[in-house]
């Protein structure tokens, strides 16, 4: 150590002890060699920084990393006697036990699910980690997951009224996966709702909650008052009416918000007074018809003559729900699942006091029945996954009919048609009936046409000023339509 | 050579090393930070500047170029202007009564009182939820059926527990500047009373002796030596509520009526509802421009003050 002061040594402080010994336990304390270190610690810091936010998708773990031909989609297809053949065998020769499949869906399919994935884990030593994120933000994460090649997850969900077929480039199509490890009782899944996820005949999603708008409505009220079910929109409006008795209780609900519930609304009545949003090439707005304006008219009526509780731009699903379950609303045109909710003892005051009918139809339209938005979340798998083969084999097993009622028990919007029909579900839900023909009918809604999330948001904005009294039903009308082709 | 000078000879490479290590250590030290702030931060800016005069295909991941074809959309439609001025008006309220607000509680909260840290404590809760709970428990509170706020509006004027809040366009500005209001005040208090507790006695004890009243002490006195505070903290304010965005979303989704639907939610609708890129990074290089002069006033404002 320097004590002479000719220059200022940086080593000399009042703390310096680089002249002392270091101790054997401490080596690397000496300050010199610690500046050093320090130095390079920082910049292969930095250095590492970069190279991960430069870096690619994290490797697929060695397990997987080199998926089975049948998994990657490139086997050479079955013959049609082997594909006729049953696939029980063939499925454990193809999955991968054990490990970890990422699911990212809606938060309610954590609980749905949470039992059977511990079921699953100890079956198959395959853990499943399941991501919940809320509606709003969803979809948006799924897409940028997907448009990015992230392997991060196996398994998305998404609904069908908002998943775009530009999205599926980057999904895997189910079909030699569904060849090579059979569903059980294919025949059992509501055809409907695996249509929906058919794209120009490749099953590229699965069916895992459905839902469709069916008609609940007080019994105890309508036998009270000596009503009927009501068969057109006349006599909805009727019904409401003599059931009306505000502050307490309105004769009918409507959802009304700007984040999607007011078209998701409006689009039953739109149908089932004959109405549609497009043309079926997608070239077209046709919602300016005679029954687009009198679904606007009928729909705006409601709200105007005071049949719905106060508020309709800012309700939403949650609010129609807990009017139900109050006693605020004596009637709702809404989700068919909700049945479970309005009729737990522990939730509604009215339990065991509802029914369930299909939606009117205007009775111009010359409809024999309605039609309604058919919804369904389905399961993707992304084409990145490197669990494809594993994957496939959960949601297979996860949709099985056990595993459909043990889900519909829970509250879930069941996909196999028996599953209706069992005993223990029928008492949670009465409406099976009532919701299997109306899924029948349903619809999809905003059509899957390119611009899907724009002429949705169209139509919900245009219907929340409607349903907020700062546009007429005909000016949203007329704007919507406008908007709409000016998108097409 | 004598012996010091031959140590002297010895230690000159040591001493050029150490010259070396004394000018170039503190740029070592700021280099990964400004490695990673480059990186976080103003590569995505640039990107995004590069992106507003391109369109981009999310799935397709092909980018071209547009020239000046994202702005002129944005400037054309009707919806963007609608929530510029809904965006004004929503930082001008909010940051206004936030500082009118935290300037009192920083106050109160300056005097020497038993239980004050208890009460700091109590004072400060509110911004500490995070902004998906606040906006959540607003929109429960405010509903417009079953809401606390009604019922209780109604146990005292009958007529005022039917408020349509989160329904009627007007009301529903209203109350996104409420929620905002009770979430972010704390932040200004506490910036605020930091201001005031930086302020020599020695002045107040001069205006005191000089007879001074409390309020031209105030006027004269805390109002200059604080102004550096408030200067920073409605520059911080308003640089944050321009671009708010999970409050009144999780409030209103920017309805009803698209009557608070403010800039940001104007640019996540683009972005990751429509997946216009280009359009949405348009919007963004607009706000960070608005965001800049805002800035530049206050700052000279400021350095004018000091």
């Amino acid at each position: 150590m320097e004590s002479n002061g000719q220059h200022t040594d940086y080593r000399q402080d009042p703390m310096d002890t680089s002249n002392d010994k270091p101790s054997s336990a401490m080596p690397l304390l000496s300050r010199r060699l610690s500046r050093r270190k320090l130095l390079a610690g920082f910049g292969a810091l930095a250095g590492g920084a970069l190279l991960a936010a430069c870096g690619g998708q994290p490797s697929a773990p060695a397990s997987t990393a080199a998926p089975t031909k049948a998994a990657s989609g490139a086997a050479p297809a079955p013959t049609a006697a082997a594909a006729a053949q049953p696939t029980a065998a063939a499925a454990p020769a193809v999955v991968k036990k054990g490990g970890t499949i990422n699911w990212l869906g809606h938060p309610v399919f954590d609980a749905l699910t949470k039992d059977l994935r511990a079921q699953y884990q100890q079956m198959t030593g395959t853990k499943v980690k399941f991501e919940g994120i809320p509606y709003p933000g969803l979809r948006d994460k799924i897409y940028l997951e997907l448009a990015s090649n992230s392997a991060s997850y196996d398994l998305v969900t998404m609904g069908s009224q908002w998943w775009t077929f530009d999205v599926n480039s980057k999904i895997e199509s189910l079909d030699n996966l569904i060849k090579a490890d059979q569903p059980e009782k294919p025949a059992n899944l509501n055809s409907g709702l695996i249509d929906l996820f058919k794209v120009q005949g490749q099953q590229i999603g699965w069916p895992l909650r459905s839902g469709v708008f069916i008609l609940h409505y007080r019994k105890d009220l309508y036998d009270a008052a000596g009503l009927q079910p009501p068969k057109t929109f006349d006599d909805y409006r009727a019904n409401a009416q003599k059931l009306n008795k505000p502050p307490d209780q309105f004769g009918a609900y409507v959802m009304g918000t700007a984040d999607g519930f007011a078209s998701d609304d409006f689009i039953n009545y739109l149908y089932s007074f004959g109405g549609k949003i497009l043309t079926d090439d997608f070239k077209s707005c046709v919602l300016n018809s005679e029954a687009g304006y009198a679904a606007a008219e009928y729909w705006a009526s409601l709200i105007k003559g005071g049949l719905v509780p106060p508020g309709t731009a800012s309700h939403n699903y949650s609010d129609l729900i807990a009017a139900l379950q109050q006693g605020l609303a004596a009637q709702a045109i809404a989700f068919s699942p909700y049945a479970v909710d309005i009729n737990d003892p522990k939730k509604s005051k009215f339990s065991g006091k509802f029914d369930w009918a299909l939606v009117p139809v205007d009775k111009k339209s010359g409809l024999d029945h309605s039609s309604t938005f058919l919804q369904c979340w389905g399961v993707f798998i992304p084409k990145a996954s490197a669990r494809k083969d594993t994957t496939w084999n959960f949601v297979s097993w996860l949709t099985n009919g056990k595993n459909d009622i043990a889900m519909a028990m829970s509250g879930n919007g069941p996909v196999r048609n028996p599953t209706f029909d069992d005993a223990a579900y029928k008492k949670i839900n009465p409406s099976g009936a009532v919701t299997v023909k109306a899924m029948t009918y349903g619809n999809l809604g905003i059509p899957a046409a390119p611009k899907r999330p724009q002429i949705q948001n169209v139509l919900t904005t245009q219907f929340n000023a409607v349903a907020a009294g700062t546009k007429s039903p005909k000016e949203a009308i007329d704007e919507s339509t406008k908007q709409i082709q000016a998108l097409l | 050579m004598d012996a010091q000078g031959s140590v002297n000879v010895a230690s000159a490479p040591a001493s050029r090393r150490h010259w070396i290590y004394q000018r170039l250590s503190p740029y070592l030290f700021l280099l990964p930070v400004t490695v990673v702030l480059v990186g976080i931060l103003l590569g995505p800016t640039i990107f995004a500047g590069f992106v507003s005069f391109a369109t981009y295909d999310m799935f397709g991941g092909t980018m071209k170029y547009a020239g000046l074809q994202n702005y002129s959309k944005i400037a054309a439609d009707p919806e963007f202007f609608q929530s510029l001025g809904n965006t004004l008006v929503y930082t001008l309220l909010t940051v206004g009564v936030e500082f009118l607000f935290g300037l009192g509680i920083a106050l109160l909260l300056n005097r020497e009182l038993p239980g004050m840290g208890v009460i700091r404590a109590l004072v400060i809760a509110p911004w500490i939820l995070s902004d998906v709970i606040a906006g959540l428990d607003w929109r429960m509170m405010l509903q417009d059926n079953y809401g606390v706020v009604n019922y209780l509006l109604g146990v005292l004027w009958a007529p005022a527990g039917s408020t349509p809040w989160l329904s009627a366009p007007g009301w529903a500005m209203v109350s996104v500047v409420l929620a905002d209001v009770w979430h972010n005040t704390p932040f200004v208090a506490l910036l605020l009373l930091a201001g005031l507790q930086a302020i020599p006695q020695e002045p107040f004890e001069a205006a005191r002796i000089d007879g001074a009243s409390s309020w031209r002490t105030f006027r004269h006195v805390t109002v200059p030596l604080l102004s550096p505070a408030i200067f920073a903290v409605v520059l911080f304010r308003t640089m944050f509520a321009f671009r708010e965005f999970t409050v009144p979303w999780t409030i209103t989704s920017g309805g009803p009526s698209n009557s608070t639907e403010l800039l940001s939610i104007y640019l996540y609708k683009q972005m990751l509802t429509f997946f216009n890129f280009g359009t949405a990074s348009a919007v963004s290089v607009v706000m960070l421009a608005l965001t800049i002069l805002a800035t530049l006033a206050f700052l000279r404002g400021l350095f004018r003050e000091l």
